[in-house]
Protein backbone atom coordinates (compact mmCIF):
# COMPACT_ATOMS: atom_id res chain seq x y z
CA UNK A 1 0.00 0.00 0.00
CA UNK A 2 1.56 3.39 -0.67
CA UNK A 3 2.30 5.84 2.00
CA UNK A 4 3.96 9.12 0.88
CA UNK A 5 2.25 11.53 -1.35
CA UNK A 6 4.29 11.33 -4.38
CA UNK A 7 3.21 7.70 -4.37
CA UNK A 8 0.05 8.05 -3.93
CA UNK A 9 -0.09 10.46 -6.55
CA UNK A 10 1.33 8.03 -8.71
CA UNK A 11 -0.91 5.16 -7.75
CA UNK A 12 -3.85 7.52 -7.93
CA UNK A 13 -2.66 8.47 -11.76
CA UNK A 14 -3.06 4.48 -12.46
CA UNK A 15 -6.39 4.40 -11.38
CA UNK A 16 -6.23 3.27 -7.89
CA UNK A 17 -8.93 4.08 -6.46
CA UNK A 18 -7.22 3.65 -2.27
CA UNK A 19 -4.92 6.08 -3.21
CA UNK A 20 -7.47 8.53 -4.63
CA UNK A 21 -9.49 8.30 -1.05
CA UNK A 22 -5.88 8.65 0.82
CA UNK A 23 -5.88 11.51 -1.23
CA UNK A 24 -9.28 12.94 -1.27
CA UNK A 25 -9.10 12.76 2.70
CA UNK A 26 -5.53 14.00 3.16
CA UNK A 27 -6.67 17.20 1.33
CA UNK A 28 -10.47 17.49 1.58
CA UNK A 29 -10.43 19.80 4.18
CA UNK A 30 -7.92 22.27 3.19
CA UNK A 31 -9.67 22.38 0.26
CA UNK A 32 -12.80 23.43 1.60
CA UNK A 33 -11.65 25.71 3.64
CA UNK A 34 -10.10 26.95 0.90
CA UNK A 35 -13.32 27.14 -1.43
CA UNK A 36 -15.11 28.73 1.51
CA UNK A 37 -13.19 31.93 2.21
CA UNK A 38 -12.80 32.13 -1.55
CA UNK A 39 -16.25 32.34 -2.25
CA UNK A 40 -17.64 33.13 0.57
CA UNK A 41 -20.99 31.78 -0.29
CA UNK A 42 -22.58 28.70 0.50
CA UNK A 43 -23.44 26.63 -2.70
CA UNK A 44 -20.57 27.82 -5.12
CA UNK A 45 -17.81 27.18 -1.99
CA UNK A 46 -19.66 23.31 -2.40
CA UNK A 47 -19.95 23.61 -6.18
CA UNK A 48 -16.27 24.44 -6.03
CA UNK A 49 -15.28 21.57 -3.33
CA UNK A 50 -17.30 18.69 -5.62
CA UNK A 51 -16.37 20.15 -9.18
CA UNK A 52 -12.62 20.24 -8.03
CA UNK A 53 -12.74 16.52 -6.75
CA UNK A 54 -14.42 15.85 -9.82
CA UNK A 55 -12.32 17.36 -12.27
CA UNK A 56 -9.33 15.44 -10.31
CA UNK A 57 -10.30 12.38 -10.73
CA UNK A 58 -11.33 12.85 -14.29
CA UNK A 59 -7.23 14.03 -14.63
CA UNK A 60 -6.30 11.19 -13.12
CA UNK A 61 -8.56 8.94 -15.10
CA UNK A 62 -6.93 9.89 -18.85
CA UNK A 63 -3.65 8.44 -16.32
CA UNK A 64 -2.48 11.68 -16.39
CA UNK A 65 0.29 12.59 -14.20
CA UNK A 66 1.01 15.73 -11.35
CA UNK A 67 4.19 16.79 -10.14
CA UNK A 68 2.69 19.14 -7.20
CA UNK A 69 -0.96 17.55 -6.20
CA UNK A 70 -1.38 20.25 -3.62
CA UNK A 71 -0.76 22.59 -5.70
CA UNK A 72 -2.56 21.52 -8.95
CA UNK A 73 -5.76 20.90 -6.91
CA UNK A 74 -5.82 24.53 -5.77
CA UNK A 75 -5.09 25.55 -9.41
CA UNK A 76 -8.59 23.97 -10.34
CA UNK A 77 -10.55 25.28 -7.61
CA UNK A 78 -9.26 28.47 -8.43
CA UNK A 79 -9.66 28.34 -12.18
CA UNK A 80 -13.52 26.93 -11.42
CA UNK A 81 -13.95 30.25 -9.31
CA UNK A 82 -12.41 32.18 -11.77
CA UNK A 83 -14.60 30.28 -14.58
CA UNK A 84 -17.96 31.01 -12.01
CA UNK A 85 -16.92 34.72 -12.19
CA UNK A 86 -16.93 35.16 -15.39
CA UNK A 87 -20.36 33.41 -15.92
CA UNK A 88 -21.76 35.75 -13.35
CA UNK A 89 -20.35 38.98 -14.59
CA UNK A 90 -21.97 37.76 -18.06
CA UNK A 91 -25.35 36.19 -16.17
CA UNK A 92 -25.52 40.37 -14.56
CA UNK A 93 -25.19 41.45 -17.78
CA UNK A 94 -27.92 39.83 -19.92
CA UNK A 95 -30.56 39.44 -16.50
CA UNK A 96 -29.05 42.50 -15.12
CA UNK A 97 -28.44 42.64 -10.77
CA UNK A 98 -28.88 39.22 -9.33
CA UNK A 99 -29.67 38.82 -5.95
CA UNK A 100 -26.56 38.71 -4.26
CA UNK A 101 -26.06 34.58 -2.50
CA UNK A 102 -26.09 34.64 1.02
CA UNK A 103 -22.63 34.84 2.45
CA UNK A 104 -21.67 31.73 3.80
CA UNK A 105 -21.85 33.11 7.70
CA UNK A 106 -26.14 33.61 7.68
CA UNK A 107 -26.08 29.91 6.77
CA UNK A 108 -23.17 27.61 7.41
CA UNK A 109 -23.87 27.73 11.47
CA UNK A 110 -20.89 25.81 12.04
CA UNK A 111 -18.29 28.64 10.69
CA UNK A 112 -17.46 30.81 13.02
CA UNK A 113 -15.60 33.09 11.43
CA UNK A 114 -15.50 36.60 12.45
CA UNK A 115 -18.27 38.21 10.96
CA UNK A 116 -15.81 41.57 10.45
CA UNK A 117 -12.83 39.41 9.47
CA UNK A 118 -15.50 37.53 6.69
CA UNK A 119 -16.55 41.10 5.35
CA UNK A 120 -13.35 42.49 5.52
CA UNK A 121 -11.98 39.07 3.64
CA UNK A 122 -15.02 39.42 1.13
CA UNK A 123 -14.03 42.99 0.19
CA UNK A 124 -10.71 41.87 -1.07
CA UNK A 125 -10.11 41.60 -5.24
CA UNK A 126 -10.42 37.89 -6.20
CA UNK A 127 -6.37 38.31 -6.71
CA UNK A 128 -5.80 39.42 -3.04
CA UNK A 129 -8.77 37.13 -1.71
CA UNK A 130 -6.81 34.07 -3.47
CA UNK A 131 -2.97 35.09 -2.54
CA UNK A 132 -4.03 35.94 1.07
CA UNK A 133 -5.97 32.69 1.78
CA UNK A 134 -3.39 30.35 0.11
CA UNK A 135 -0.65 32.24 2.12
CA UNK A 136 -2.25 32.65 5.21
CA UNK A 137 -4.60 30.07 5.66
CA UNK A 138 -2.85 27.61 4.01
CA UNK A 139 -0.08 28.01 4.91
CA UNK A 140 1.72 27.55 1.46
CA UNK A 141 4.91 29.17 0.47
CA UNK A 142 5.09 31.97 -1.93
CA UNK A 143 6.61 29.94 -4.62
CA UNK A 144 3.33 27.51 -4.56
CA UNK A 145 0.72 30.58 -4.48
CA UNK A 146 3.08 32.19 -7.15
CA UNK A 147 2.32 28.86 -9.08
CA UNK A 148 -1.16 28.62 -8.20
CA UNK A 149 -2.24 31.87 -8.78
CA UNK A 150 0.24 32.59 -12.09
CA UNK A 151 2.07 35.44 -11.43
CA UNK A 152 5.82 36.27 -10.07
CA UNK A 153 6.62 35.17 -6.57
CA UNK A 154 7.67 39.33 -6.40
CA UNK A 155 4.02 40.51 -7.85
CA UNK A 156 2.84 37.78 -4.71
CA UNK A 157 4.67 39.20 -2.02
CA UNK A 158 3.59 42.88 -3.21
CA UNK A 159 -0.12 41.53 -3.55
CA UNK A 160 -0.11 39.97 0.25
CA UNK A 161 1.10 43.49 1.14
CA UNK A 162 -1.44 45.10 -0.59
CA UNK A 163 -3.82 42.84 1.19
CA UNK A 164 -2.78 43.49 4.73
CA UNK A 165 -3.26 47.24 4.35
CA UNK A 166 -6.67 46.79 2.81
CA UNK A 167 -7.67 44.40 5.92
CA UNK A 168 -6.20 46.81 8.46
CA UNK A 169 -8.43 49.80 6.77
CA UNK A 170 -11.62 47.65 6.40
CA UNK A 171 -11.10 46.32 9.89
CA UNK A 172 -10.55 49.99 11.35
CA UNK A 173 -13.35 50.73 9.07
CA UNK A 174 -15.84 47.68 10.94
CA UNK A 175 -14.71 48.73 14.68
CA UNK A 176 -15.60 53.06 14.06
CA UNK A 177 -18.61 52.28 12.37
CA UNK B 1 8.03 57.36 6.20
CA UNK B 2 9.99 56.67 9.27
CA UNK B 3 13.42 55.63 9.13
CA UNK B 4 14.80 53.57 11.73
CA UNK B 5 18.35 52.23 11.52
CA UNK B 6 18.50 52.58 7.32
CA UNK B 7 15.25 50.32 7.17
CA UNK B 8 11.83 51.95 6.09
CA UNK B 9 8.51 51.13 7.63
CA UNK B 10 7.13 49.15 4.09
CA UNK B 11 10.32 47.13 4.62
CA UNK B 12 9.61 46.08 7.57
CA UNK B 13 5.85 45.63 7.34
CA UNK B 14 6.86 43.39 4.22
CA UNK B 15 8.84 41.39 6.51
CA UNK B 16 6.69 41.21 9.04
CA UNK B 17 3.49 40.06 7.06
CA UNK B 18 6.08 37.70 5.14
CA UNK B 19 6.08 35.31 8.23
CA UNK B 20 9.69 35.11 8.33
CA UNK B 21 11.87 35.31 11.36
CA UNK B 22 12.01 38.80 12.54
CA UNK B 23 15.89 40.24 12.15
CA UNK B 24 17.81 41.89 14.74
CA UNK B 25 17.65 45.13 12.37
CA UNK B 26 13.72 45.04 12.18
CA UNK B 27 13.50 43.97 15.89
CA UNK B 28 15.05 47.35 16.96
CA UNK B 29 13.39 48.88 14.31
CA UNK B 30 9.59 47.80 15.86
CA UNK B 31 11.08 49.06 19.46
CA UNK B 32 11.64 52.42 18.09
CA UNK B 33 8.58 52.63 15.43
CA UNK B 34 5.31 52.77 17.14
CA UNK B 35 3.55 52.97 13.61
CA UNK B 36 5.26 49.39 12.82
CA UNK B 37 4.71 47.99 16.38
CA UNK B 38 0.77 48.95 15.34
CA UNK B 39 0.82 47.00 12.37
CA UNK B 40 2.73 44.06 13.51
CA UNK B 41 -0.11 44.05 16.29
CA UNK B 42 -3.07 44.11 14.26
CA UNK B 43 -1.35 41.70 11.76
CA UNK B 44 -1.07 39.30 14.46
CA UNK B 45 -4.50 39.77 15.95
CA UNK B 46 -5.88 39.15 12.33
CA UNK B 47 -3.53 35.90 12.36
CA UNK B 48 -4.77 34.70 15.95
CA UNK B 49 -8.74 35.12 14.40
CA UNK B 50 -8.11 32.99 11.34
CA UNK B 51 -6.40 30.43 13.34
CA UNK B 52 -9.29 29.99 15.70
CA UNK B 53 -11.89 29.39 12.43
CA UNK B 54 -13.11 25.85 12.20
CA UNK B 55 -14.49 24.94 8.96
CA UNK B 56 -16.41 21.72 8.95
CA UNK B 57 -17.15 19.68 5.87
CA UNK B 58 -20.59 17.94 6.29
CA UNK B 59 -20.47 14.35 5.94
CA UNK B 60 -22.85 13.83 3.41
CA UNK B 61 -21.04 16.74 1.34
CA UNK B 62 -17.94 14.56 2.07
CA UNK B 63 -19.38 11.08 1.13
CA UNK B 64 -21.09 12.28 -2.15
CA UNK B 65 -18.07 13.86 -3.79
CA UNK B 66 -15.88 10.72 -2.94
CA UNK B 67 -18.18 8.40 -4.44
CA UNK B 68 -18.81 10.66 -7.26
CA UNK B 69 -15.13 10.71 -7.80
CA UNK B 70 -14.22 7.45 -7.24
CA UNK B 71 -17.34 6.48 -9.76
CA UNK B 72 -15.13 8.80 -12.70
CA UNK B 73 -11.72 6.91 -12.04
CA UNK B 74 -13.15 3.66 -12.24
CA UNK B 75 -15.72 4.13 -14.85
CA UNK B 76 -15.44 6.94 -16.49
CA UNK B 77 -18.57 8.73 -15.20
CA UNK B 78 -20.47 10.00 -12.40
CA UNK B 79 -22.80 8.02 -10.45
CA UNK B 80 -25.63 6.13 -11.79
CA UNK B 81 -29.22 6.99 -10.91
CA UNK B 82 -29.55 4.36 -8.55
CA UNK B 83 -26.30 4.89 -6.65
CA UNK B 84 -26.87 8.39 -6.56
CA UNK B 85 -30.76 7.59 -4.78
CA UNK B 86 -29.04 5.54 -2.41
CA UNK B 87 -26.30 8.14 -1.77
CA UNK B 88 -29.32 10.73 -0.88
CA UNK B 89 -30.52 8.79 1.47
CA UNK B 90 -27.68 8.17 3.65
CA UNK B 91 -27.86 8.42 7.54
CA UNK B 92 -27.37 11.70 8.01
CA UNK B 93 -30.51 12.06 6.39
CA UNK B 94 -32.06 10.39 9.72
CA UNK B 95 -33.50 13.25 10.74
CA UNK B 96 -34.89 14.31 7.54
CA UNK B 97 -36.43 11.34 7.14
CA UNK B 98 -37.96 11.34 10.35
CA UNK B 99 -39.16 14.33 10.25
CA UNK B 100 -40.84 13.31 6.77
CA UNK B 101 -42.48 10.12 8.52
CA UNK B 102 -44.04 12.43 11.24
CA UNK B 103 -45.86 14.50 8.64
CA UNK B 104 -46.63 11.61 6.54
CA UNK B 105 -48.37 9.92 9.71
CA UNK B 106 -49.90 13.13 10.67
CA UNK B 107 -51.35 14.24 6.80
CA UNK B 108 -52.86 10.32 7.35
CA UNK B 109 -54.74 11.33 10.29
CA UNK B 110 -55.82 14.01 9.06
CA UNK B 111 -57.23 12.24 6.06
CA UNK B 112 -58.91 9.90 8.08
CA UNK B 113 -60.58 12.28 10.38
CA UNK B 114 -61.47 13.95 7.51
CA UNK B 115 -62.98 11.02 5.50
CA UNK B 116 -65.30 10.34 8.53
CA UNK B 117 -66.77 13.70 8.62
CA UNK B 118 -66.40 13.85 4.21
CA UNK B 119 -70.24 14.43 3.84
CA UNK B 120 -68.94 18.44 3.87
CA UNK B 121 -67.73 19.78 0.65
CA UNK B 122 -65.29 21.54 2.14
CA UNK B 123 -63.66 18.38 3.91
CA UNK B 124 -63.50 16.69 0.50
CA UNK B 125 -61.98 19.92 -0.75
CA UNK B 126 -59.32 19.39 1.92
CA UNK B 127 -58.88 15.96 1.20
CA UNK B 128 -58.35 16.42 -2.27
CA UNK B 129 -55.84 19.22 -1.72
CA UNK B 130 -53.85 16.74 0.92
CA UNK B 131 -53.43 14.03 -1.26
CA UNK B 132 -52.29 16.01 -4.14
CA UNK B 133 -49.51 17.74 -1.56
CA UNK B 134 -48.53 14.17 -0.53
CA UNK B 135 -48.53 12.47 -3.75
CA UNK B 136 -47.04 15.49 -5.36
CA UNK B 137 -43.99 15.93 -2.19
CA UNK B 138 -43.52 12.12 -2.20
CA UNK B 139 -42.72 12.24 -6.05
CA UNK B 140 -40.10 15.19 -5.99
CA UNK B 141 -38.53 13.11 -2.90
CA UNK B 142 -37.31 10.25 -4.97
CA UNK B 143 -37.16 12.01 -8.08
CA UNK B 144 -35.32 14.64 -7.82
CA UNK B 145 -32.19 12.87 -6.96
CA UNK B 146 -32.35 10.98 -10.19
CA UNK B 147 -33.03 13.83 -12.77
CA UNK B 148 -30.78 16.24 -11.16
CA UNK B 149 -26.76 15.86 -9.85
CA UNK B 150 -25.98 15.85 -6.55
CA UNK B 151 -23.68 18.66 -6.48
CA UNK B 152 -27.11 20.86 -7.74
CA UNK B 153 -29.21 19.98 -4.93
CA UNK B 154 -30.08 22.99 -2.76
CA UNK B 155 -31.86 21.42 -0.35
CA UNK B 156 -31.15 22.25 3.73
CA UNK B 157 -30.64 18.82 4.35
CA UNK B 158 -27.90 18.28 1.80
CA UNK B 159 -26.04 20.28 4.36
CA UNK B 160 -26.29 20.20 7.75
CA UNK B 161 -28.57 17.21 8.80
Amino acid sequence: MPQGEDELVEHAGNGNNAAFEKLYYLYEKPLFRFVVYLSGQQYLAEELFQETWLRAAKHFRNKKQVSSFKSWLFTIAVNLYRDELRKSKIRRFFLGDEEPEPRFQNNFTDFEIRDELNEAIQSLSEKQRTVFILFYVEGMKISEVSQIVGRTEGTIKATLHQTIKKLRKELKEFKNG
Amino acid sequence: MVERKNIKCVDVQKEIISLNPLTKAVETHLQLCAKCRRFKDEFQSIQTTLSQVEIKITPTLSSNTLSSALSILKNGKRLTLVERLKNYWHSPKFAFGLAALFLVGFSCILVVALLTHQGNASNKFIIYVLITIFVQNLIMAFFIPLFFNQSNLKTPGHHNI
